[in-house]
């Protein structure tokens, strides 16, 4: 017997290790008595393992977890609701049959005959829908993959709204990253993205946002809150982007009006060169 | 006594609102834990929120052959090494003296015990990272052996023999450091 025997033996029974011998034998307590030393490394394992000082986190977390749940679920019922309404409804002419069939007064010969015709019928009728039975399977398919993408989008989109709410700017660079895998159509994540790129400290994160709009098709609902944030934005780099992004992708009237608010500030020459250039580009 | 394990495989199969079970039972541990690895408070309650949304994620990865515990600390493991290898350089024990200071430490007693713990927690800081790991999750997470050593990937034995090793470093620390307050 040694020291080590013994603190293998205490951490094991305050591990509840089930394949060691937990019992402390009279052996054991000799020794231990023996020891003054040990006796010390036991009182402080016992210490270290007795000290209650469990920190409590905020309520802020709870609010948090409930609402990332809440979007998990809503996204789960959406998913849930257009599953139920793209079924197709083939089998109500089958349950049909079948319910008469089954039913106690029909006679063995008008089920036979019944059973006939409906073989013939179901012979005939795949011969003729062999294409639109492809069809229907193509679209279930479909569905199945339009449901999928849904879901990653959401997900994305439940990360991506995390990730913009962090306190560093490289985890909010991997929120506009998430946000960029999905379709933009979630309107809480539209809303976060362009108060991130209205109040963000990051020039990075206020380039990345604007790069990720450059992808959406239409930005004819951000167009007034693009120019607003064009028009005060201090940083150059991100205003000449603002601006590109408006001389780019906005409509006529936008782009107008841009010019005409720029034309009336005070602009630095080859900003205010550069800006006419990009204009004349987005004419061709 | 809930068994996390079906609450788990209810998440699995869709029950989404049973996550807030697991949620309850788990968030004060998980927080902790992150603590003890020399995270603020702030980092933590993030890598517990993150570490959830990755449950959410990866629901149907569960396959209920280890126990939901020693699966949730998996993930809680790679999401502190991610927040780890984008912080690299920042240093991770910056704020372990950062506790917040608990209302009416008036009394000696309280005074005396609260020395202690702050002892416990620096020395626990001071040793290596794996050593750490073990202590932490045997001692605060109450993590069996067993589930230490599926999750750490290690056989038992060794586990066992680092277990001994690092509550002697830790011992050392100890030492070393109520010498020094003394």
């Amino acid at each position: 017997m040694n020291h080590q025997t013994i603190i293998d033996w205490k951490l094991s029974s305050i591990n509840n290790d089930l394949t060691a011998e937990l019992i402390l034998t009279d052996e054991m307590q000799q020794y231990i008595e023996a020891n003054p030393e040990l006796v010390k490394e036991l009182a402080f394992i016992d210490a270290f393992w007795q000290q209650d000082n469990q920190e409590l986190p905020s309520n802020e977390l709870d609010k948090r977890f409930y609402k990332m749940l809440l979007q998990a679920q809503t996204t789960q019922q959406n998913i849930e609701t257009s599953q139920v309404v793209k079924q197709p409804q083939q089998s109500s002419i089958f349950t049909g049959v079948k319910n008469w069939l089954s039913a106690s007064s029909i006679k063995p010969f008008a089920q036979f005959a019944t059973l006939g015709l409906v073989f013939f019928l179901g012979f005939n009728a795949n011969q003729n829908s062999n294409s639109v039975s492809q069809q229907e399977k193509n679209l279930v398919a479909n569905s199945g993959i339009e449901n999928l993408q849904q879901e990653v989008s959401s997900l994305s989109a439940m990360l991506a709204l995390s990730m913009l709410d962090k306190s560093s700017a490289a985890e909010r660079l991997t929120g506009v990253a998430y946000s960029q895998q999905t379709d933009l159509t979630d309107p809480l994540l539209m809303k976060t993205l362009m108060s991130t790129l209205e109040h963000d400290r990051s020039t990075a994160v206020k380039l990345a946002i604007i790069n990720t709009l450059n992808h959406l098709p239409d930005i004819s609902e951000q167009e007034s809150q693009i120019l607003a944030l064009a028009v005060k934005e201090n940083n150059t780099l991100v205003k000449v982007e603002l601006c590109s992004l408006l001389l780019n992708v906005g409509s006529q009237e936008t782009k107008n009006e841009l010019l005409k608010i720029l034309n009336e500030s005070e602009l630095n020459p080859d900003m205010a060169d550069f800006l006419q250039r990009i204009n004349a580009i987005s004419h061709i | 006594m809930v068994n996390e394990k079906d609450v788990m495989l209810q998440v699995q199969a869709g029950q989404l609102d049973k996550l807030a079970l697991l949620y309850e039972s788990n968030k004060v541990k998980l927080f902790n834990y992150f603590r003890k690895k020399g995270n603020n408070r702030a980092q933590s309650e993030d890598l517990v929120q993150e570490t959830f949304m990755k449950i959410l994620a990866y629901r149907s990865s569960f396959n209920g052959s280890s126990t939901f515990t020693s699966w949730m600390y998996g993930i809680a493991r790679n999401t502190a090494a991610d927040l780890y290898r984008k912080n690299k350089s920042n240093v991770i024990h910056e704020d372990i003296e950062d506790h917040e200071v608990v209302a009416e430490h008036c009394a000696t007693e309280q005074a005396v015990s609260s020395q202690q713990q702050d002892i416990f927690d620096e020395s626990l800081a001071s040793i290596s990272a794996e050593h750490r790991e073990i202590i932490i999750l045997s001692r605060f997470q109450q993590l069996n052996y067993h589930e230490i050593s599926s999750l750490l990937d290690c056989n038992l034995n060794t586990l066992k023999s680092k277990m001994r090793n690092a509550i002697t470093k830790l011992h050392e620390q100890y030492n070393k450091l109520s010498g020094e307050v003394q």
